[in-house]
């Protein structure tokens, strides 16, 4: 109870100095104060564009997230079988890691069209950080369970289940805390750059054009809020999946 | 199937472990083998178990087999209660025998508990216990009463008896009365030729 008292007095402290601060500058058009944002919020959510563009980034950006979730699983336990494929895969991960998203943007602009843009990035995004502590956490798998796994020669499934899940839960869930992150600020970042209809990342744009700061912090304030709740949920889903290994 | 072990070596960074050790264990017998630290029981053991290849020599009577292990430490799911972690070996003993089972070495309170929360003791004697309800037909185990305190350590001695089943058992320790009490044949260490001879 204390903890919380003191949180919420340090957050209350910090939106004070903002709404001071932008008293202070006097100029929308560089700073709007916490109050003028909450107000902006909220004349937006009266209007079907604003949960239409909320609803399709989410959907685009949920898609990318989803489907690299699934494939770095594959992938990451597919290469800690065999090393060979995981040796293959190697330079494409660097690749994948060391390439800036701003030239993926525009590749995958060029290849997809800026419908699929936001999926494109945050499935590049997210996918070598799932695959990567995918191997990692099958690899911390206790040897000494192995090994007694291969005397008692124990089925397939039960030595997934119960001797590799709980060792690769930590690492999964360490690398969906940054994942969940990163691909919401490059899906945005996406968007802004190839602007598909109806997107957050158009209405940034926009923002940006007509110098409506304002829109431009409620919207940003939207996508935290989005990317908040979003990882809520995944996390939800991921502690039912991965069980008391999570908790640690 | 008498198990034969002939010759065998085994060295790690060209410093042997033991050499030529040649022990014979006949179907259903018990068998313990007696050495200080570092004389190669374990090793002995692992390479029976199928773990780990000798340098030389060969093992006669184990080709597919199922073994049943104790190891030096205990190997369990710390996630799982004692149940769990023996299902998870044996996984078609019905509910109603397996915790008749349970009951013989651990109390009833402990039954629903992660094996997490348990004392060394109990771990040990959870590992016991997997050891003996799987269906290995060769049971080899490693220091199995390690860490048990005396009541304990005989209530597991005799339920190993009770539940060996004419399975033979070869077992590692340093206290002369367990291999006594569980009537076993001794294997000594010969110190000098680094082998292991029967005890007469």
């Amino acid at each position: 109870m204390e903890t919380i008292v003191r949180r919420t007095g340090i957050v209350l402290c910090w939106l004070a100095l903002w709404q001071a601060l932008s008293w202070l500058v006097r100029r929308p058009v560089f700073l709007v104060g916490p109050w003028e944002t909450l107000l902006a919020l909220t004349r937006l959510a009266g209007q079907p564009a604003f949960w239409q563009a909320v609803c399709s980034s989410a959907a685009r950006i949920g898609t990318g997230f989803a489907l690299a979730f699934l494939l770095g699983i594959l992938c990451g336990s597919a290469a800690y079988a065999r090393p060979l494929f995981g040796e293959m895969l190697s330079p494409v991960i660097t690749l994948i890691k060391t390439i800036p998203v701003a030239s993926f943007v525009i590749l995958a602009l060029i290849w997809t069209g800026a419908d699929h843009l936001a999926s494109v990035i945050s499935f590049l995004v997210v996918f070598p950080m799932i695959y990567l502590n995918t191997r990692a956490g099958l690899e911390a798998a206790d040897p000494g369970l192995l090994e007694m796994a291969q005397v008692f020669r124990v089925r397939r499934l039960p030595k997934i289940w119960h001797i590799y899940r709980p060792a690769l839960a930590p690492f999964l869930l360490s690398a969906c805390r940054v994942a969940l992150g990163m691909c919401w600020k490059s899906g945005v970042a996406a968007e802004v750059i190839g602007t598909p209809d109806h997107s957050i990342g158009e209405k940034l744009y926009m923002a940006k054009i007509f110098f409506s700061t304002d829109e431009l912090f409620a919207w940003t304030a939207a996508v935290i809020l989005l990317s908040f709740l979003f990882e809520k949920l995944v996390f939800r889903l991921l502690r039912r999946v991965l069980g008391d290994g999570a908790a640690a | 199937m008498t198990l034969r072990i002939h010759n065998l070596s085994k060295s790690y960074d060209h410093i042997p472990v033991f050499q030529n050790v040649s022990l014979e264990l006949e179907e259903g017998g018990v068998y313990c083998l007696m050495a200080p630290s570092g004389a190669g029981k374990t090793t002995l053991l692992r390479i029976l178990m199928g773990l780990e290849a000798p340098d030389a020599g060969r093992v006669e009577g184990l080709d597919g087999r199922p073994i049943s292990a104790v190891f030096q430490e205990d190997r369990l799911c710390l996630h799982l209660n004692a149940a769990g972690n023996i299902r998870l070996v044996d996984p078609v003993c019905s509910d109603a025998e397996l915790q008749e089972e349970l009951l013989a070495l651990l109390p009833a309170d402990s039954l629903s508990k992660p094996v997490s929360s348990f004392s060394g003791g109990m771990r040990r004697r959870v590992s016991l216990l997997r050891a003996m309800q799987s269906r290995g037909e060769i049971l080899l185990f490693d220091e199995p009463f390690n860490g048990l305190d005396e009541q304990i350590r005989q209530d597991a001695i005799q339920y190993v008896q009770k539940r060996r089943n004419h399975r033979t058992l070869l077992f590692t320790t340093h206290h002369m009365e367990e291999a006594r009490a569980l009537k076993a044949s001794l294997f000594v260490w010969d110190g000098e030729a680094l082998s292991w001879h029967k005890d007469s």
